[in-house]
């Protein structure tokens, strides 16, 4: 039998070219579900930014551009601008986020800009192969942080830091694909935040085999472990 | 239409000319000289529910939500100047890539980094190859205030014709002298259409996985530049017919070699002027033409010699002719200078 | 009084002394009176505090680059002023500045006929110090016989509109402080002479 696809997701290019067992086929397939349950697709337009995610830009059937660097961000708040009655998705790493796009990301929750931004968070930079993130953890080993060298005494924060800029109206939640419905719910509040005219953000703990060199029991075991620092819920309702 | 003259800043003539070719969207990030006509769009925008604004956080963003506008099929725009045109070279870049009309204003300053806030000619690299570019942009350079006005309209309408990222690349002096400016010149303005949400679904990649696939990609812009660029080039030879001396020069300084030579004729020196008004594509065809009874070619930009090598380099096989310097880096160079230059080596 | 097909006047003096609002006012009299017109204001990345240069240039003739090499006439309004604009003098320059607020032992250097006008004293003697850029700016379209006078009034008055509307009477003194200028500018001639 063939798997259940969402309807926005695009079967001619599936299988994507995620790694296997990586996170991102989870997240994307359950804000398919969201996207198709809440009936937006024809308003909706999605964003990707630089990393792993970048390989999403043809993943649904839908608007898609894949931006650069961090840019994901101010791409969704400059086209939301122009089209009001649109359900603006932008999805982008913990690097792409809290390192090279961090001004844009934190501006546009001081804004209260109405888009939806998704960050995943697996601690690493994965596509450029494994370096130190702004989420890597104290003593972390990654190529740019041998023997855990170089790391910091904590990691970046997302939701909580966008939360000290961000205005009172904003949804800022952290979720998990070790808890994909509650991670579904928080997509939908996410979306629901933007319509209302908000900025909502999810971070999406997630994991990355490739880089973390697990196998997929390790892999649970070390996203178990992460959630310790990372709290997953609502951080602004 | 009748003549109607108006005393303008270059800031009041941008803006003008701006809403006449139907701009309806700015995004930008202050910034000396060019700060001048975002306030001027904000304060429209603020009287007028239809124009949208936005200042970000930095020019990154700034062109990242220009880019956001024109997927949505607004004519969205940004004006910047010297280290902001460095970042804003970063969204320019995926532009390009994307083939979309990105319109913006460069009001050059000194540099290198935050350099001067005023004038300069420095930015003419940045603006036709800035990034990792291969150059597949338009950039107009205006030599007065009005051909400001009647550039600024047609640079909208070139951004959109051909869907290609256009510049108008002008300076601080252009856009803070005040003069009379003929604004019944009114050019058509073209359509927007949007490009998101509009018929079929559209996976926009700025990101290839083989190199071949990526040649094919270019090769198709590449191609579609050439074509574009047969109907989008534009110079001016002035006397350059019989031209003992011909005076290279562009955007303001153009203006002022032009006087001077307007003045030399008076004086039956056989001087001429090429003036590129677009930057890139540059008139090659043009340029050698100008040069044909040439012995002597004076180049003279506030510049250390940005323009000069894109000179030299067209007419490599052109010419025989001597090629005398007037670089003067960072600071203006007027009319008296040049025609006491030319005096000097006729 | 100067004759030229060109003039090249530059306006030269502390930022709050008013500088660009007399450059302002004469570019756009001398546009009203019928002549191609450009004006450039100039200053560095202060705020506040730098020298202010207005650069105008006016005639029948075309304009090339806003700024130019030497001025036909140039007006100084403070010390500093001297040094910044030194480059733009030659001895066909009509040199003229406020005694009041320029120390004539700094311009020994500059090799150009001088047009002293005592502008700030005399405003205060008779109208009110504030009104002293406007004494000179009155001096000014005297020199250049070929700007109407009417048409300085009218760009004045345009000017300062907003500020007419809260305080009339000072539409009055800006006319009287225009109207002392040039008288004064002829005097100075009368007692060259």
């Amino acid at each position: 039998m063939e798997p259940r696809y969402p309807k926005c997701l695009d079967p001619k290019t599936k299988p994507s070219n995620f790694c296997p067992g990586c996170g991102y086929g989870i997240i994307l397939k359950t804000l398919g579900q969201v996207i198709d349950e809440m009936e937006v697709a024809p308003r909706t337009v999605f964003a990707v930014d630089i990393g792993c995610n970048l390989l999403a830009w043809n993943y649904y059937k839908l608007d898609t551009i894949q931006t650069h660097h961090g840019r994901v961000t101010p791409l969704c708040v400059g086209y939301k601008r122009a089209n009001r009655e649109s359900v603006t998705i932008g999805i982008a790493g913990d690097g792409g986020l809290y390192a090279i796009g961090l001004q844009s990301f934190l501006h546009a929750a001081h804004r209260d800009d109405p888009v939806t931004i998704i960050g995943v968070n697996n601690t690493i930079y994965a596509m450029t192969g494994g370096q130190l993130a702004p989420t890597s953890l104290l003593g972390q080993v990654t190529d740019t942080s041998p023997q855990g060298k170089f790391t910091y005494e904590k990691p970046v924060l997302g939701p909580e830091l966008a939360k000290e800029m961000a205005s009172s109206s904003a949804y800022l939640a952290r979720g998990s694909i070790l808890n994909i419905p509650q991670m579904k719910g928080m997509l939908k509040a996410a979306i629901e935040r933007q319509l209302a005219g908000h900025f909502a953000f999810v971070e999406i703990m997630s994991y990355c085999p490739t880089n973390w060199k697990t196998d997929a029991q390790q892999s649970i075991e070390t996203l178990e472990k992460l959630e310790e620092t990372f709290k997953v819920g609502v951080i602004n309702a | 239409m009748a003549v109607k003259k108006e005393l303008l800043t270059g800031n009041d003539v941008v803006l003008k000319a701006a809403l006449l070719a139907g701009a309806e969207y700015f995004a930008g990030y202050p910034i000396t000289p060019s700060t001048e006509i975002m306030n001027g769009w904000a304060k429209e925008a603020a009287d007028n529910p239809k124009l949208l604004f936005l200042q970000t956080e930095d020019e990154t963003s700034a062109g990242m939500a220009v880019i956001g506008g024109l997927l949505a099929g607004k004519k969205t725009w940004t004006v910047t100047s010297g280290v902001g045109h460095i970042l804003i070279q970063d969204p320019l870049v995926l532009a390009e890539t994307l083939s979309l009309p990105f319109v913006m204003y460069v009001g050059q300053r000194g540099g290198p980094s935050t350099g001067t806030v005023i004038y300069s000619q420095q930015e003419l690299n940045l603006a036709r190859y800035g990034g990792n570019s291969e150059g597949l942009r338009v950039v107009y350079a205006p030599s007065n205030i009005q051909e400001l006005f009647e550039i600024t309209q047609k640079a909208f309408n070139t951004a959109w014709r051909y869907r290609l990222p256009t510049i108008i690349l002008g300076d601080g002096y252009l856009t803070k002298t005040l003069s009379p400016v003929d604004t019944s010149r009114v050019i058509p303005a073209e359509k927007a259409e949007a490009i998101f949400l509009n018929k079929d679904v559209k996976n926009l990649r700025n990101c290839f996985s083989r190199e071949d696939e990526l040649a094919e990609h270019l090769n198709i812009l590449f191609a579609k530049y050439a074509a574009a660029s047969r109907q989008i080039v534009e110079s001016e030879s002035y006397k350059t017919n019989d031209a003992k001396i011909v005076i290279f020069a562009w955007g303001t300084v153009g203006f002022a070699a032009k006087v001077a030579v307007a003045n030399l004729r008076k004086q039956n020196k056989r001087v001429g002027l090429f003036r590129p008004i677009t930057m890139r594509p540059f008139d090659d065809r043009g340029a050698i033409k100008a040069v044909q009874k040439a012995d002597k070619i004076l180049i003279a930009e506030s510049s250390g010699g940005q323009f000069g090598r894109i000179v030299r380099e067209t007419l490599t096989q052109a010419t025989d002719a001597e090629y005398v310097r007037l670089y003067k880096p960072a600071e203006g160079i007027t009319s008296e200078e040049i025609e006491a230059k030319i005096k000097e080596i006729y | 009084m100067l004759k030229r097909e060109m003039y090249k006047i530059l306006i030269a003096g502390e930022g709050g002394q008013g500088i660009q609002s007399m450059a302002h006012i004469l570019a756009k009299a001398a546009y009203e009176s019928g002549l191609n017109v450009s004006y450039l204001p100039n200053y560095g990345v202060e705020q506040r505090g730098g020298v202010s240069l207005g650069f105008i240039q006016f005639g029948k003739g075309p304009i090339g680059f806003p700024k130019f090499a030497k001025a036909d006439l140039l007006v100084v309004l403070c010390d500093r002023a001297i040094e910044r604009t030194k480059p733009y003098v030659q001895k066909e320059t009509l040199y003229l500045y406020d005694t009041d607020l320029i120390s004539s032992i700094n311009l020994a250097e500059i090799r150009a006929e001088k047009l002293p006008i005592p502008a700030t004293s005399v405003a205060s003697a008779k109208l009110e110090p504030k009104v002293f850029n406007i004494v000179l700016l009155g001096a000014i379209t005297a020199e250049l016989g070929i700007i109407n006078i009417k048409m300085v009034e009218k760009a004045l008055t345009e000017n300062f509109a907003d500020k007419y509307i809260l305080k009339p009477q000072l539409k009055n003194l800006n006319l009287k402080a225009l109207d002392l200028g040039q008288r004064l500018a002829q005097e100075g001639y009368k007692n060259d002479k």
